[in-house]
């Protein structure tokens, strides 16, 4: 059963075209990397998936609920679906605990000591539990992409989207965030990673997909997609980033 | 300096240049100010006008055209009136301001073409003519409405002539203060509501409704209020009227004790936010030649007070605030104070706190002119209509600026991350957006707010009685030129320290902690 299925999805920016028809489905629990140039829409796609951009053309079933301007059906899949965002995104005005405390507050109306022992449980697992009263300003980039994980986690997603998580990271960081994913990859958890780090795909990825220009041009296990690719363009960007 | 483990002269020590240069600006500053106060003072005598306050006594024989007061008897009088005339502007201008600028600021960033592009166009248009024009336009606009004819007179719901636009107001009873009192108090308790019904939801992570539970309060309290029980404010009356009769028995000890605990307290408070601030995590208690030098002028400065209250020239003071003249008793001294707060908080009031009177035009004393009745209603006068109007809507303009880019300047990223947990976008904007924004926009509605307060000053120019216009007639009149200049930078400063500082205020109450 796939939980996440796109049907020739198609997207304009104004005259540009920037998704140009993409087909595919994600299976429960499965975790796909999707790597690909700059510039050649999976930010745009996965965007699409919570409907921060909107799709003009084919159709996207998230979880069995179709994505349409229906406003209900977007806030029922916003909080189904947890995005981790190259720039962390953490609100600044508001402490770790309160930035992981907020969602499940005001959206799943917890209450604040079930949401505050959650989240603590959440800074453990991401492994910060003593960060939880500083503010994201005071911590290092690894330590807030970590936040924001458990940010996400906090709402007990069904899906987790990664968008370039360790992009803006200092290399001596970018395993402590990768270690986090890789644990929540295996605990069975949907996850779709936009990343070019080829370990983390070669160790933890079901599937890995290729972007380039707005279409999906790869589709292949992590060896046959590293060892043994169907498409040229495929050899030329592995050539390139390895 | 031979403790030195380094052996160099004094004159080149760091330190005591950064105290000598201190010391020397002090010294310049207050010499440079003392040579131009005497000089003026010296042209004064020879222009056979010595310097002096006393016009502030006596009656100045001038007519205000509109405030509390028409014919003032005293020149201080005079200047309330003008204080009075510049606040009723600065403090429902900046309401409004703040109110107009605000949604012209959202509705630049509105998708909707419409809104944006004349909005757009309306900013533009008023940004780019001088306030002083635009206040000349809105005089000549309700200038040319027909003038005030016989067949004009009567009640009238709402009238707008070249005399100015009259509308029914609300006419205050004796038990007004009381009421007014009890309001603000709801106000207050208000927000305690709305507070208490976020943490019972925050807490349990029920729906608790604070919006409707804080309304609820607000209306139920003020009609038990308007209903009677206002009275119960009359307490604070009572205690007021004690503290007044301290002050009567002990009227040099009062001013005295006054003066040296607002001191301390300001001294003290100084002194321990520096303290903390030396003592926090980067300066680890270290003290520089700098805070030492703050913290040795804040206790002269206090110690100066302390004992100038009780020399000959602090008593003096004091005996000049309690008033040996007549106006200086009535106006200034503190039992009265009190006492007319007591006055004004009498339990043994009732009646309804306001009713409304409706605005009525009549024949002018014995002359044949018709006017606007003083008793009834309330009249907007050209000068008042032409300064509001324009102070407002320039501000607006430069506030919707200030929201505009507020709003713009937090990060895209934040809708994002707050819309993708599945925030609603009205608590996004409330919790996320709104909350930074503020942050944002705070100091540079400050300066607006104190432009507005400073423009009130063009006034003048339509004949509306503020704060200058009311100090040059004075000094017309008197030839007191360097005394009125003196009242009117003390109030000024005294407005924009005080704006300033509640903005200060709110500032690093939000200040967004930074590694
Ligand atoms: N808001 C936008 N407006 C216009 N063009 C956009 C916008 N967002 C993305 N694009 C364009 O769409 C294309 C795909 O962008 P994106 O999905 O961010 O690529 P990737 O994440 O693969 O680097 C790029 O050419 C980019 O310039
Ligand atoms: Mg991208």
């Amino acid at each position: 059963m796939s939980i996440i299925s796109a049907k020739d999805v198609k997207k304009w920016y104004g005259d540009f075209q920037a998704l140009k028809g993409v087909t595919m489905e994600v299976g429960e629990g499965e975790v796909l990397v999707i790597c690909g140039p700059s510039g050649s829409g999976k930010s745009t796609f996965i965007r699409c998936i919570n409907r921060l951009e909107q799709h003009q053309d084919g159709e996207i079933i998230v979880d069995g609920i179709q994505l349409s301007n229906d406003i209900k059906n977007i806030e029922a899949i916003r909080s189904e679906v947890g995005m981790v965002f190259q720039s962390f995104n953490l609100f600044p005005h508001l402490t770790v605990m309160q930035n992981i405390t907020l969602a499940p507050i005001w959206v799943r109306k917890k209450s604040k000591s079930e949401a505050e022992a959650k989240a603590m449980e959440l800074l453990n697992r991401v492994g910060i539990p003593e960060q939880a009263d500083k503010f994201p300003g005071q911590l290092s980039g690894g330590q807030q992409q970590r936040v924001a994980i458990a940010r996400a986690l906090a709402m007990e997603p069904k899906i987790m989207l990664f968008d370039e998580p360790t992009s803006a990271l200092d290399p001596e960081m970018i395993k402590e965030v990768l270690d986090v994913m890789k644990e929540l990859a295996k605990s069975g958890m949907t996850m779709i990673v936009v990343t070019h780090e080829m370990g983390f795909a070669k160790e933890v990825a079901d599937r890995v997909m290729l972007f380039d220009d707005g279409q999906l041009v790869e589709e292949n296990t992590p060896d046959e997609f590293f060892t043994n690719p169907k498409s040229d363009r495929t050899k030329l960007f592995l050539s390139q980033i390895l | 300096m031979n403790k030195n483990k380094f052996n160099f002269a004094f004159w080149r020590d760091v330190r005591f240049l950064k105290w000598a240069f201190q010391l020397f600006v002090l010294f310049l500053v207050f010499n440079s100010l003392r040579g131009f106060f005497s000089q003026a003072v010296a042209n004064l005598a020879a222009t056979n006008l010595p310097f002096s306050w006393r016009f502030l006594g006596t009656t100045p024989g001038i007519q205000v055209s509109e405030g509390f007061k028409t014919y003032p008897e005293s020149g201080l009088e005079a200047i309330q009136i003008g204080i009075a005339n510049m606040l009723r502007i600065t403090v429902s201008g900046i309401f409004f301001a703040t109110i107009f600028g605000t949604i012209m600021g959202i509705a630049r960033l509105s998708k909707n073409w419409i809104v944006e592009k004349s909005t757009t166009g309306l900013v533009e248009i008023v940004r780019n003519i001088p306030l002083l024009v635009q206040i000349f336009f809105w005089q000549a606009v309700l200038i040319s409405f027909p003038r005030l004819e016989e067949a004009d007179r009567g009640q009238h719901f709402i009238h707008i002539s070249a005399k100015g636009i009259a509308f029914p107001w609300l006419d205050p009873g004796e038990s007004s203060w009381l009421f007014g009192f009890w309001f603000i108090l709801s106000l207050y308790f208000t927000r305690k509501v709305f507070k208490w019904r976020v943490s019972v939801l925050e807490k349990y992570g029920r729906e608790a409704y604070p919006t409707i539970y804080s309304l609820i309060f607000l209306i139920i309290s003020n009609i038990l209020g308007w209903a009677g029980a206002y009275k119960l404010v009359g307490i604070f009356g009572y205690a007021a009227s004690i503290v007044g009769n301290l002050f009567d028995v002990f009227p040099r000890i009062g001013i005295q004790v006054l003066f040296i605990s607002v001191g301390s307290f300001y001294a003290v408070r100084y002194i321990s936010s520096e303290v903390k601030r030396t003592r926090s995590a980067e300066n680890r208690g270290v003290l520089t030649d700098d805070d030492i030098f703050k913290l040795v002028i804040t206790v002269l400065l206090l110690l100066t007070l302390i004992v100038g209250m009780f020399l000959p020239l602090g008593v003096a003071i004091s005996d000049f605030l309690l008033g040996n003249e007549a106006f200086f008793k009535s106006n200034w001294g503190l039992p009265q104070f009190f006492q007319g707060i007591q006055n004004k908080l009498d339990w043994n009031y009732s009646g309804a706190p306001f009713s409304v009177s409706y605005p009525e035009a009549i024949q002018a004393g014995s002359s044949t002119f018709t006017n606007y009745s003083q008793d009834v209603g309330k009249v907007m006068t050209v000068g008042y209509f032409a300064t509001w109007v324009g102070v407002v809507l320039y501000t607006s303009v430069f506030i919707s600026e200030v929201v505009r880019s507020g709003i713009m300047a937090v990060a895209k990223g934040q809708s994002e991350a707050g819309l993708s947990l599945g925030l609603k976008r009205s608590t996004l904007l409330r919790l996320i957006v709104l909350p930074q924004a503020l942050r944002i926009m705070l100091p540079p509605m400050g300066n607006q707010y104190l432009n507005l307060a400073k423009n009130t000053s063009l006034g003048i120019a339509v004949a509306f009685p503020e704060i200058v216009s009311v100090g040059q007639t004075l000094y017309n009149q008197e030839g007191q030129t360097i005394a009125v200049f003196l009242i009117w930078m003390a109030f000024y400063s005294f407005v924009s320290l005080t704006l300033s500082s509640i903005v200060n205020f709110y500032n690093k109450k939000l200040k967004i902690v930074e590694r």
